[in-house]
């Protein structure tokens, strides 16, 4: 029977407890999501907090989610230029740049952007009520502190992320129409018809569908990171970076597999024009 | 499904049973069976770490025992649903140690956000409740608008103390109520605390490290010990009684707690055993002095004896016999009992 040395057979310990440490805190993910979904549609939360969340995710990512989405339009105009150029196809540009912001670029950026601006603010907030026995209070005071405090977080991140990536989309396509228009001087009459006949309703319908899901990640992944912050500094500096990098993951992660999702999906309505991605 | 209690336990409002809470792999708590009957007020001090707001948030459902029980009003808390925990959760009031004040609302909405939640107030019940209790802690209704950020100390604790009274409580649950407040302030707290008691019949548990409070306040005090500085067979609670017995208790490690006596130093054994002790402890090169603990040595050198590293407290013995003596690190010294 093989051996293994006694340095083996800790690190072999090691990653078997990391494995059983991540498996539990994802099923206790699982189980705060559960609820958190639960109360959305139990009882609605109170028009004050959910007010207040709206205003902090929409109103106030608007600004950052303007420029994101500009510049990535106008970068994608630049990239795609010098490539298109060499085969003559810059009329081509609005299609190809158009369909990767809107299907692609768009919402994952977007969703990005609220993760870090959004995310990490929600964990750490919600690290210092638990920190300073805010959530503790909440319960003593006969209030499910999921209702209050993550109810209105989730709901204003699934509500408004669709939003603001049309926001993105928008900006996106205006950046690389600038770039491609104004500064690489590319026919505008065929930039905007070929854009039209590539990018359809499905595209757009494609990128707002994963929005949704992108929204609801962001906010159970860092409301739950939020509720189990280690005490101290440490602990909610800690809690909202590990929102903002598991929310990141989970929109990797999202986005590939509801690729894979909508791409059968088209293919199972449309068999005709199918367009597989594998 | 909620048993009947035992007969023992029905004249007790709260009443805990075997409870032990570990987190990770440390114990906080171990064996802690007490019960408290209705309209006393228990102060439970001891050093910290030795789980004393851990009791508290057992009381209220906040944590769950690892080990035993606790009852309240005959219904153990673990057994209860969500809705009927919450509503046994509402007969408590609890001031946090910080006030753990919502930082996001003003002093009106900290104080009426129990009420709100409720959904069976109006607002002008819910706007006369909450001045009136205000009142009672002396708050004017100037105070309502501001936020949490623009409190004093002493204001935040009688904000949280108005808003652990605004649902009438059956039992007032205080953790540290007049730590980090100048003694003024905290003489208030603390008239505060009886006169919430007179105003209305309720429970009290208070924790705290105040002895000012333990005296002003207390009908019973329980003392608990940190586990990390006791045998495995020791007691965690070390004392039980009144104020008075407080006074009279002759164990060394309630003494120097009560009297604040944080003198470190080796104190001198009384009676035969100094004797005893003395020759031991001068005999340094001779017999060793063992502890009762199997794995912890007690050197002794220049007539004092040491504790190894990390250890804070060990039962010793003479090599030659006699009474059991309790050493206790203080800084870097120790004394025995």
């Amino acid at each position: 029977m093989a051996t293994f040395s006694a340095e083996t057979r800790q690190t072999i310990q090691n990653l078997g407890d990391r494995a059983a440490s991540a498996i539990a805190v994802l099923g206790d993910w699982s189980i705060f999501s559960g609820h958190a979904v639960a109360w959305s549609f139990r009882r609605r939360p109170s028009k004050r907090t959910l007010q207040a969340s709206l205003y902090f995710v929409g109103v106030r990512s608007v600004a950052v989610i303007i420029v994101t989405g500009l510049f990535i339009g106008m970068v994608m105009g630049v990239e795609m230029y010098s490539q298109f150029s060499r085969l003559g196809l810059t009329t081509r540009l609005g299609s190809i740049i158009n369909v990767s912001v809107i299907k692609e670029l768009g919402p994952v950026l977007a969703a990005t952007m609220i993760a870090g601006r959004v995310g990490s603010a929600m964990a750490a907030e919600l690290a210092t009520m638990r920190v300073t026995e805010q959530i503790d209070a909440l319960s003593c005071l006969g209030a499910n502190p999921i209702h209050y405090l993550v109810v209105p977080r989730l709901l204003a991140c699934v509500l408004l992320i669709p939003l603001l990536t049309i926001i993105a989309d928008f900006t996106g396509v205006m950046g690389g129409a600038l770039i491609s228009i104004k500064v690489y001087h590319v026919e505008s009459y065929y930039y905007w018809v070929h854009s039209r006949d590539y990018v359809g309703l499905w595209d757009i319908g494609n990128g707002l569908f994963k929005s949704l899901f992108f929204g609801a990640a962001i906010a159970l992944i860092s409301c739950h990171r939020g509720f189990n912050s280690r005490a101290g500094a440490e602990g909610v500096g800690r809690a909202a970076t590990e929102a903002f990098v598991a929310s990141f993951i989970a929109i990797l992660v999202l986005d590939f597999f509801l690729a894979m999702f909508l791409d059968g999906l088209y293919a199972q309505l449309w068999p005709s024009s199918a367009r597989r991605l594998v | 499904m909620v048993r009947n209690p035992p007969a023992a336990t029905r004249d007790r409002l709260i009443h805990l049973d075997g409870v032990g809470v570990q987190f990770g792999l440390n114990p906080v708590l171990r064996d802690i069976s007490l019960g408290i009957g209705p309209g006393q007020t228990v102060v439970v001090i001891g050093e910290s770490g030795c789980g004393k707001t851990v009791l508290l948030k057992l009381l209220i459902g906040l944590l769950r025992p690892t080990t035993g029980t606790v009852r309240f009003d005959g219904k153990v808390l673990t057994e209860l649903g969500e809705r009927e925990l919450t509503r046994q959760r509402l007969r408590f009031g609890f001031l946090f140690q910080g006030a753990a004040l919502f930082d996001s609302l003003n002093v009106f909405d900290n104080v009426s956000l129990g009420l709100r939640e409720q959904r069976r107030f109006s607002e002008t019940e819910i706007r006369d409740r909450v001045r009136q209790r205000l009142q009672e802690v002396g708050l004017p209704a100037s105070v309502e608008p501001k936020m949490p950020a623009e409190l004093s100390g002493g204001m935040k604790k009688r904000v949280g103390l108005a808003r652990a009274l605004a649902l009438d409580p059956e039992v007032m649950l205080y953790d540290e109520p007049t730590t980090g407040l100048d003694p003024i302030m905290s003489d208030v707290i603390n008239e505060l605390i009886l006169q919430t008691r007179q105003r209305r019949p309720m429970t009290c548990v208070v924790v705290t490290h105040d002895m000012k409070t333990v005296r002003k306040v207390a009908d019973r005090v329980i003392m608990f010990y940190p586990l990390v500085q006791l045998q495995p067979d020791d007691r965690q609670i070390l004392f039980d009684g009144t104020p008075d017995e407080l006074d009279q208790c002759t164990d060394l490690r309630v003494k120097l707690f009560f009297e604040g006596n944080a003198r470190a130093m080796l104190i001198s054994l009384g009676g035969s055993s100094a004797r005893e002790a003395h020759h031991g402890l001068a005999r340094s090169g001779g017999p060793r002095w063992r502890s009762t603990h199997p794995t912890l040595e007690v050197s002794c050198e220049r007539q004092r004896l040491t504790l190894p590293d990390r250890h804070l407290c060990a039962d010793v013995a003479h090599p030659d016999g006699g009474p059991r003596h309790h050493l206790q690190r203080r800084a870097d010294t120790v004394h025995a009992e």
